[in-house]
């Protein structure tokens, strides 16, 4: 029997229970199921397998007819951002507007007013106008506030003019500027009356509608290419005292009157609610790419077989121990991102309604959470597919593996959409704060998300002597509130020693408050794992999954708990009882690991992978490929080599 | 002067120690310098094959194209059979080298596993470029395990020759570079069949093209496996046979003969390491080069790019925050200690081909063990720091404009390739303890570089770490030491309980080999960073010593668990040395840039428009963005496909 098949029989637990768990409900499930399905059978939507041999020019064209079958897909609904899971799923690599529907049109949601949206929503869905985000510039990105296009108000002629001072200035990555967008929202400084009003969005025409030619005052293009996203136009974008009417500033909450009043209204902070929206596509969409490189390397670790074992025949490279290390801790950690994924989409969807009624009490919370799971996901991600391609030997190097694909157009999510260092620390400060209103007992902290900080002194207090599996909550809680104890001190500490607050975070104390987040999120993932247990039915695989929890929490343990040593909370002995408990975990998990990949449901088409497809013949697959998929091997190289040997060398 | 400019004239005036001392110890001698600045030189300054900025936007018959280009007007400078002479030039390329494999695998293979008949007969055509010959060892089925290939190289005993099959798709031979396209020669590894009984996998020398039209042989399936991660231009192949009839000159006849019909093998067959020790030797000695690129241009883009305002309302060059220290400074650190190992190991190596040569095989294994070592760490070490370098650019860094990209790119796959890492790992693992039991068995057979294993007592007993931040060295010693006698002792205790050796090493012992084998290159790269240290000039002693405390202190700070489990630190003592590698980060981040600049790297060499010796990072992004990418003349194409295409569907 094929070796697939013969894994799939040892599965102690019903695949088809942990589907629903995976995608939020059983609808959503049979729904990405599917039109998976359904993807299959429309040529247009297949990625070619000669893609990579291909000039960017060839590939980002061939994305359009791709774009158009996907939208018909999709019923045309281009606003309906949870429709692109599917999507993403199945092409891996970048889509045409997904940049727009993702944030700009939320964008124009958010901050527009009522007249506003009027006047532009019906044109954005009908692609009249394709928009795209232009805040980051040449010399600034995450530093907002330093922004240095300009829109200076001019009262004459009731415009702004926009315009890029110096080449720092430059719009520069936005996604689908470079050739598919003719309006761009753009981040400025306001000027009116030779004052600064702070960075606010304005709804600037780039493109000539009809002739699609950049409009005068305008010079924009592609940037050039990157490490993936070959298919994504990241623009370049330069204003010459560019004129916009008045009514092109995104005025919901900042108005500028005809007679160059400035006035503000409500609060501004509402505006990351739009940036909410496509760092949640980040934290639960692309996770789902990494459960495409396990599927693969899990596959293609049973099916391959290498070196004789003592009964004279070849091993599975899968039963080794180190293969094992290497992904099934990563197999813990998708499940647990993926279950914390939905919960935290739940806490943005929750937190942008009542945005839009005017309630904030959320934001601060969202973010933090938002922050923290972006910059852990998005590393997730791409280390990922990085081990994933390691695991499957010299074939994963190829893009047959599919798995190189995953790992580029992943890779720029760890800087982009909120650069992950910077997350981490906006979590950390959010952390430390609300570990210091704890301390002083002086308000009462958010029990769903931050419960552990309402028993800081209990948690504090606890020590762990002799490990059980019992205790890895609490040692996950412990990793979590000492780290931040101890970041804390340092900084109280530094500042009696005379040094400002502002020098201390960030010169002094900047990798403590990176561990401070990341045990936080780490904590976070586990306990929502837990959570989602519960949800399950069955008690096979309620006894697998929390296996696979607490897999999850003792290679964290093992990676990162320094401090739960150097604070003493735990003691040599119970260190080396995780390390055999990881262990014991490991070889429960490996016969399961081919039900915890195939749970997710993904047809041989969406893998894109001639190593990793059901049937378990990675072999036939690949070699026939490369004979007749490649089109390098109809060219004819022959006349150059022949030159190369009447080369006289030198010797 | 341009701002951006004076900021990195600025710093490079802040550097205490003379750069030049350091240039010469990373190349080794005066000819390997002048070589690689004159190349640096060619290169950037032949329009045909300097780096191209819109290079990464073409297709990869255009790219192949270029790499052809290069290889012709490079041969007519260097001599490309000269491996050490030519290596480090290979790190400044845009896109692999045509025929490197050719040099670095096959010759070194026909050398020593060939009769001086058969090299004679061979060698000299490689010079002329008559002969490019693959390597063609992997098959789709097996890389590693070589004793488990299929492809059959069965003797015909009536026509004195043998048939080269390959019997099913798993036996196709995947991989080998230059067999796509260029090579009309491989070097087949094929189990023998002789009188119908298997005699090992050995090399036979195998023509696939014509000499003259450069056309497939009849029986031979050849061509390219498709597009990869990065090696765009190298042309990996695939390569069958059905039923080939190849001369019985073919095999190569050092060590194993069929003569007058009879099959008989001579010496010492450990000697089919050696070949790949070259090629192995090359990947240490090389890519940490292009690790130093990627961080030149990460610490110049660090120092010229400001994000936010400190308390001056001046804004920060973004190398004055820590956590863009901690990302580069350490892995500055260890670059050092790898480029000086690459040099280290290059010596050795060649000392062991002379005495193998001679027939001595008395350095083989040790050679065989650290290079494994050294090879599998160096070269994961590598692609971590491009990646880290990468990160620390930003949104900046995945943009091929920065030049950080395609040193990824090239540098992954040797992570996998010649020796995947694991399986080099576990052979160290095994070396170390068979050097073990050496040490209590007959400790004279203990190589010098082992030597720890005498000092077991010693390293154990040594309890005074009163003041730790001295004792670094001894702590990378000390987990060595104690993660080796742990693992045999595991083993020993699973074997009692009725596990076979292969179960426990397979299955239940992996990770702690593999960790094994990871302390024991630190070490290695610690002893051969005091060497240099020791040796070196006066007035580069203190900065260099600065650099291997980092590298041990960051070393062991990343895998403290072994010390602090067996009780051998305290917390104490772990707050201490992560208060010394601040410390260090203090005092190496003012002369981090005269660090890098050491290397002279030229601004062709590094591909970059963010890294460049006089900064204008952003005059030089959007300078490319504007003029130098193609894709920009796609519009066209763009505005036919939205106005006929997509728009009227909506």
């Amino acid at each position: 029997m094929n070796l697939l098949e013969q894994a799939r029989q040892q599965v102690s637990f019903d695949v088809d229970s942990v589907t629903p768990l995976l995608y939020g409900s059983k609808e959503q499930a049979e729904h990405i199921k599917q039109f998976l399905e359904k993807c299959k059978t429309i040529p247009e939507v297949q990625t070619s397998p000669d893609y990579y041999n291909w000039n960017r020019g060839i590939q980002f064209l061939s994305k359009g007819d791709q774009a158009l079958a996907f939208q018909k897909l999709l019923d045309f609904r281009l606003d309906e951002i949870p429709l692109y899971l599917g999507t993403i799923i199945y092409s891996a690599t970048t889509n045409y507007y997904g940049v727009y529907y993702g944030m700009v049109v939320p964008a124009i949601k958010v901050l527009g007013t009522d007249e506003q949206i009027n006047a532009w929503y019906k044109d954005c869905l009908n692609l009249k106008i394709a928009g795209c985000y232009a805040q980051t510039e040449l010399a600034h990105g995450s530093d907002v506030q330093s922004l240095q296009t300009t829109a200076t108000y001019d009262q004459n002629t009731d415009e702004f003019i926009i315009h890029t001072p110096t080449v720092e200035a430059v719009k520069f990555w936005p996604g689908e500027l470079g050739f598919l967008a003719n309006w761009a929202l753009v981040y400025a400084k306001l000027i009116v009356n030779n004052k600064s009003h702070g960075v606010q969005a304005f709804m600037v025409p780039i493109r000539d509608l009809n002739t699609h030619k950049p409009l005068p005052g305008i010079e924009v293009g592609d940037i050039g290419p990157k490490i993936g996203y070959t298919s994504k136009d990241n623009g370049y974008l330069k204003f010459t005292h560019c004129r916009i009417p008045r009514f092109n500033m995104l005025a919901k909450y900042i108005k500028v009157t005809n007679d160059g009043q400035v006035i503000r209204q409500g609060d501004p902070k509402v505006s990351y609610s739009a940036m909410m929206i496509m760092r949640k596509l980040i934290i639960t969409v692309y996770p789902r790419t990494a459960a495409t490189s396990l599927t693969i390397a899990i596959r293609y670790s049973i099916a391959r077989q290498q070196f004789t074992n003592d009964q004279g025949q070849e091993n599975s490279v899968l039963e080794y121990q180190t293969q094992q290390h290497k992904l099934l801790p990563l197999l813990a950690n998708l499940y647990s991102i993926i279950f914390t994924g939905l919960k935290v989409g739940q806490l943005v969807d929750l937190n942008f309604n009542q945005v839009q009624k005017g309630d904030f009490s959320l934001m601060a919370i969202c973010h933090a959470i938002i922050c923290g799971t972006k910059a852990n996901f998005t590393y997730f991600v791409s280390n990922c597919a990085e081990w994933c391609r390691l695991s499957c030997g010299g074939h994963g190097y190829a893009h047959y593996s599919g798995l190189p694909a995953i790992y580029q157009d992943n890779c720029p999510n760890i800087t982009l959409e909120g650069e992950n260092q910077i997350m981490y620390l906006q979590l950390a400060r959010y952390l430390l704060k609300i570990y210091n209103q704890a301390k002083q007992a002086s308000k009462k902290i958010n029990e769903t998300y931050f419960g552990l900080f309402n028993r800081l002194q209990s948690i504090l207090d606890y020590r762990c002597t002799q490990f059980t599996r019992d205790q890895l909550l609490q040692l996950l809680e412990s990793n979590v509130i000492h780290s931040i104890q101890f970041t804390n001190d340092k900084m109280m500490s530094h500042i009696q020693n005379g040094l400002d607050p502002k020098s201390v975070w960030d010169y002094k104390v900047g990798t403590d408050l990176w561990n401070s987040a990341n045990n936080f999120i780490e904590y976070y993932k586990y306990l929502s794992f837990l959570q989602t247990i519960d949800q399950a039915d069955n008690i096979n695989t309620k006894r697998v999954l929390k296996d696979l929890a607490d897999l999850f929490a003792a290679s964290i343990l093992l990676d990162g708990s320094n401090i739960l040593i150097e604070t003493g909370v735990i003691n040599v002995e119970s260190i080396k009882l995780i390390r055999e408990f990881y262990v014991q975990q490991l070889a429960l998990i490996k016969p399961e690991a081919i039900g915890l990949v195939e749970a997710f449901r993904y047809n041989d088409a969406s893998l894109r992978s001639t190593i990793g497809c059901s049937d378990g013949q990675p072999y036939e697959k690949t070699y026939y490929s490369a004979i007749n998929d490649n089109s390098l091997n109809k060219t004819d190289f022959k006349p150059i080599i022949n030159q190369l040997k009447n080369i006289k060398a030198r010797l | 002067m341009h701002p951006t400019t004076q900021m990195l004239e600025n710093a490079r005036e802040r550097v205490t120690f003379p750069i030049e001392e350091l240039t010469k110890l990373i190349y080794v001698n005066e000819e390997i310098y002048e070589t690689f600045m004159k190349a640096q030189k060619i290169i950037a300054n032949e329009p045909t094959i300097r780096n191209h900025p819109d290079y990464h936007n073409w297709s990869r018959k255009q790219q192949i194209i270029k790499s052809y280009e290069k290889l012709r007007i490079m041969h007519q400078h260097f001599n490309l059979a000269n491996a050490v002479h030519w290596a480090p030039l290979l790190s400044i390329f845009q896109g692999t080298t045509p025929t490197a494999v050719s040099f670095a695998m096959t010759v070194p293979a026909l050398r020593f596993l060939g009769t001086d008949e058969q090299f004679n007969l061979w060698g000299p055509k490689f010079l002329t470029m008559e002969i490019v010959a693959a390597y063609a060892q992997t098959e789709i089925g097996h890389g590693s395990d070589v004793q488990n290939l299929e492809t059959t190289a069965t003797y015909d005993p009536q026509s004195n020759d043998f048939i080269l099959h390959t019997p099913s798709v798993s036996a196709v031979k995947f991989w080998p570079g230059e067999l796509g396209f260029l090579s009309n020669y491989a070097l087949v590894y094929a189990k023998l069949i002789f009188n119908g009984k298997n005699k090992g996998v050995h090399p036979f020398m195998v023509q696939i093209r014509d000499n003259f039209t450069h056309k497939t042989l009849k029986g031979v399936t050849v061509g390219d496996i498709g597009p990869k991660l990065g090696y765009s231009t190298k042309d990996n192949g695939f390569l069958a046979f059905d039923n080939y009839r190849i001369p019985l000159n073919s095999m190569l006849a050092r060590y194993v003969r069929i003569e007058n019909g009879q099959f008989s093998r001579h010496g010492n067959e450990k000697i089919s390491y050696a070949s790949m020790m070259v090629s192995r030797q090359l990947i240490i000695f090389i890519y940490p080069r292009m690790a130093a690129q990627a961080l030149t241009v990460a610490i110049r883009y660090s120092i010229t790019r400001q994000q936010f305002t400190n308390d001056k309302g001046v804004e920060n060059s973004v190398i004055e925050y820590q956590t863009q220290q901690d990302k580069l400074l350490p892995r500055l650190a260890t670059c050092y200690g790898m480029i000086f190992t690459g040099i280290r190991i290059m010596q050795l190596v060649d000392d062991n081909f002379h005495r193998v040569q001679k027939k001595d095989f008395s350095t083989l294994q040790q050679s065989h063990a650290i290079l494994s070592a050294i090879k599998a760490y160096s070269s994961q070490w590598v692609v971590d720091t491009t990646e880290w370098c990468r990160l620390s650019c930003g949104g900046h860094g995945y943009a091929h404009y920065s030049g950080i990209p395609a040193v990824y790119f090239d540098t992954a796959p040797n992570v996998t390739l010649e020796g995947e890492n694991q399986v080099m790992y576990l052979q160290v693992a095994r070396y170390l303890l068979k050097v073990l039991q050496y040490a209590e068995k007959n400790p004279e057979k203990v190589p010098f570089y082992f030597s720890f294993v005498l000092q077991i007592k010693d390293t154990l007993n040594n309890k005074d770490l009163s003041n730790i931040n001295t004792q670094l060295g001894y702590l990378l010693k000390l987990s060595l030491t104690i993660q080796l006698i742990q693992v045999g002792k595991r083993i020993k205790d699973l074997m009692n309980t009725g596990k076979t050796f292969q179960q426990v090493w397979n299955q239940h012992v992996g990770i702690h080999l593999l960790s094994l084998a990871q302390r024991y290159a630190e070490y290695f790269i610690y002893l051969v960073f005091q060497e240099y240290i020791s040796n070196a000039n006066q007035s580069v002693k203190d900065i260099l010593q600065s650099l291997c405390d980092l590298y041990c202190v960051q070393t062991i700070l990343d895998n403290s668990s072994t010390l602090i489990e067996s009780g051998q630190i305290t917390q104490e003592q772990l707050k201490s040395l992560n208060e010394l590698k601040i410390e260090l980060f203090t005092k190496i981040k003012p002369q981090a840039i005269g660090l890098v600049e050491a290397f002279n790297f030229n601004d062709n060499a590094l591909r970059t428009c963010i890294g460049c010796h006089d900064g204008k990072p952003y005059e030089y992004i959007y300078d490319w963005a504007t003029k130098e990418n193609s894709v920009n003349k796609v519009p066209q194409a763009v505005i036919d496909l939205m106005g006929t295409k997509i728009k009227p569907k909506l």
